[in-house]
């Protein structure tokens, strides 16, 4: 089932220096996207999703520290690039959705405006363009009513003469998308995509974006804290706890049957139209200055054993396509519950 | 922004009609409109001196010694100075110099003021520091003191006079500016665009400064009139524009000595500086309710 990869994160470490002193706020993980994938990523807020996306693109902010690890894109370390060469990636090979499209778009120029903008400096190498060498910006424009279009926004033509302020929340998120796919990247990441949204518009859009990314070929991340977006739009999901990835599944078998103490109980939260609102989990996300030292779910798990605050379980294989790092199961295909 | 030529009628078309709305809000308010009307006059006056004045000739060192003293008539409506000179022809003139003044020394002001201020606001560091505590040392003491410290050094000229200022005036907008980029800095359409691979240079002169004019166009308008007045203040006591120089300021210190009797010889020039800063005044602050109200609507829209 692993395709040809596209993007490989090899044990990535993330720390923040801050007044509390060292977070260790990702610790060494692994996640791969191969080509045409769309991958989930989810978690509870604060457990390291969007840090995850902002390390990919090289934006964390200036207090972060890579300790350790690789991010390979298509063979290249993004995490040895510097300034113009990670800017050249940017946009062309990887794009980012924001989560927010009320601030996301530049509230003093016009849609047409941001969308040229993004074309007219770039040729398709990426590269910045001298004033002379640029190409026929009807043609330019074009593009941008065509990607309009394609993101489902009614009147395209006129929707580029305006402002962000003159749109709805749902149009805005289009045009964001727009804006993201304008390059045709290899690899979208889509954060907390629409949940600024209301539901109904939410769900339109993903279902729209899903279809779109297969269309075109491309792969996605997906970085959610809602389980109904990661079922609707990945193909497999990472179950992030506490900056750990503790459990990777195919998307339908993730929701069959969830291995990881977390992931079940990361289920069992989620509210029910009939019965009771579900169990939810005891306790919260661990300080990221002093985690527990072996298994970082350890104290908020029900079925926490002795090894559990002694060793850190590895991601294993417990079988075809499921990896789990919990101590409750053996490394081979097997299944010990 | 540079990219506007490229864009068709329909963006114009959206322009035009933001234009429209900034319009009718300006209309909203009395005042502003007063203000308006009053700098239009001036801005008319200073332009078309040459042909208004019904002697164009008494702006420079010209001398009639029949005519000296004459109070307003129908012939000299501002009545005559010390030397014969037709004192509303000379306030035309004034006009000239205290506007160019005013522009130029917030011209210069803005070109040294904006780009230091989004360095500062944008990258930290000990340049950011530098160039902030620098500005923090110029606002420390009042404009007015170190123009006169200046323009002491220097020659006494109306250039001397406009660098003078200029050299006091830009920490302003340095300061302005800087306090802007900081909260833009964080918004989220600058991460957006250094997503799609925008350079640093490129988001802070075309993502965050098309977004800091609103705050800079106000002040630039309450700025002219006291600008106005410090050019005014230098020039009457002898540190900018000398005689015969038609200066508003200039004018008030020959005129001041032949007061009570010949009163119209500093009061007509007194005036026009009233009127001129009152204006400016007046259309700054219509001007910021407009850009206010935009503001709320953008942050308050869904």
């Amino acid at each position: 089932m692993q395709k040809e990869p596209l993007l490989e994160i090899r044990n990535l470490t993330i720390h923040f220096h801050t007044f509390e002193g060292r977070a260790r706020v990702i610790n060494g993980i692994d996640l791969v996207i191969g080509k045409g994938e769309s991958v989930a990523l989810v978690g509870e807020t604060g457990c390291g999703k969007s840090i995850t996306a902002k390390a990919i693109l090289g934006l964390l902010p200036p207090n972060a520290e890579v300790v350790s690890g690789s991010i390979l894109f298509q063979g290249q370390d993004l995490l040895q690039l510097k300034g113009e060469e990670l800017r050249r990636i940017r946009g062309r090979h990887i794009a980012m959705i924001f989560q927010d499209p009320s601030t996301a778009l530049n509230p003093v120029f016009t849609v047409g405006e941001q969308l040229m903008d993004v074309l007219v400096h770039c040729d398709d190498q990426g590269s910045v363009q001298r004033w002379r060498t640029r190409r026929p910006v009807a043609m330019l424009r074009q593009r941008c009513v065509d990607m309009l279009r394609l993101v489902r926004i009614p009147d395209p033509e006129s929707m580029m003469g305006r402002y962000p302020s003159e749109l709805s929340g749902g149009m805005r998120q289009r045009v964001l998308i727009a804006l993201a796919l304008l390059q045709r990247p290899e690899l979208v990441l889509a954060d907390e995509l629409g949940t600024a949204l209301d539901v109904s518009i939410q769900d339109q859009i993903l279902q729209e974006l899903k279809d779109l990314v297969r269309t075109q070929g491309m792969s996605v991340l997906y970085i959610t804290h809602n389980l109904g977006v990661a079922r609707m739009v990945s193909d497999r999901v990472y179950v992030m706890y506490a900056g750990e990835i503790v459990e990777v599944a195919l998307t339908h078998a993730l929701f069959r049957r969830q291995f990881h103490p977390y992931s079940q109980g990361l289920l069992a939260a989620v509210p029910r139209l009939i019965g009771s609102i579900g169990e939810g989990i005891e306790g919260r996300i661990p300080d990221y200055v002093s985690p527990p030292p072996a298994c970082r779910f350890e104290p908020r798990c029900p079925y926490r054993m002795p090894v559990c605050c002694e060793v850190r379980p590895p991601l294993r294989e417990v079988e075809s396509g499921r990896w789990v790092a919990c101590h409750l199961y053996p490394a081979s295909g097997g299944d010990s519950s | 922004m540079a990219e506007t030529i490229l864009v068709p009628q329909e963006i114009r078309a959206t322009r035009r009609e933001e234009l429209r709305r900034a319009w009718s809000r300006f209309r909203s308010s009395t005042l502003a409109l007063v203000g308006l009307g009053i700098i239009l006059m001036m801005a008319a006056a200073a332009i078309f001196a040459p042909t208004i004045a019904p002697y164009p000739q008494h702006a420079g060192g010209f001398v009639d010694f029949a005519n000296t003293f004459q109070p307003p008539s129908r012939a000299h409506l501002f009545g005559t100075d010390d030397v014969g000179r037709d004192v509303f022809s000379r306030v035309l003139f004034g006009a000239r110099i205290s506007l160019s003044m005013g522009i130029v020394v917030l011209s210069i002001a803005l070109a040294i003021g904006v780009p230091l201020g989004l360095i500062a606001g944008y990258w930290s560091g000990w340049v950011s520091s530098l160039i902030m505590r620098i500005t923090d040392v110029f606002l420390a003491l009042p404009s007015i003191v170190l123009a006169l410290a200046v323009a002491a050094v220097l020659k006494p000229t109306l250039t001397n006079a406009m660098i003078a200022i200029a050299f006091t005036w830009w920490p302003w907008y340095t300061r302005l500016v800087y306090g802007e980029v900081l909260s833009l800095k964080q918004e989220a359409f600058v991460e957006a665009s250094r997503s799609v691979g925008a350079g640093p240079w490129r988001i802070v002169f075309k993502e965050i400064l098309p977004n800091t004019w609103s705050p800079i166009i106000v002040k630039l308008t309450l700025d002219m009139g006291f600008v106005i007045l410090v050019e005014t203040g230098l020039s009457f006591l002898g540190l900018g524009a000398q005689p015969p120089t038609p200066a508003w300021g200039t004018m008030i210190a020959e005129g001041r000595i032949y007061m009570p009797a010949n009163w119209w010889l500093a009061t007509f020039p007194g005036l026009a500086i009233f009127l001129t800063v009152l204006g400016f005044n007046l259309l700054g602050d219509g001007l910021r309710d407009v850009f206010d109200v935009q503001i709320e609507q953008w942050r308050g829209g869904a």
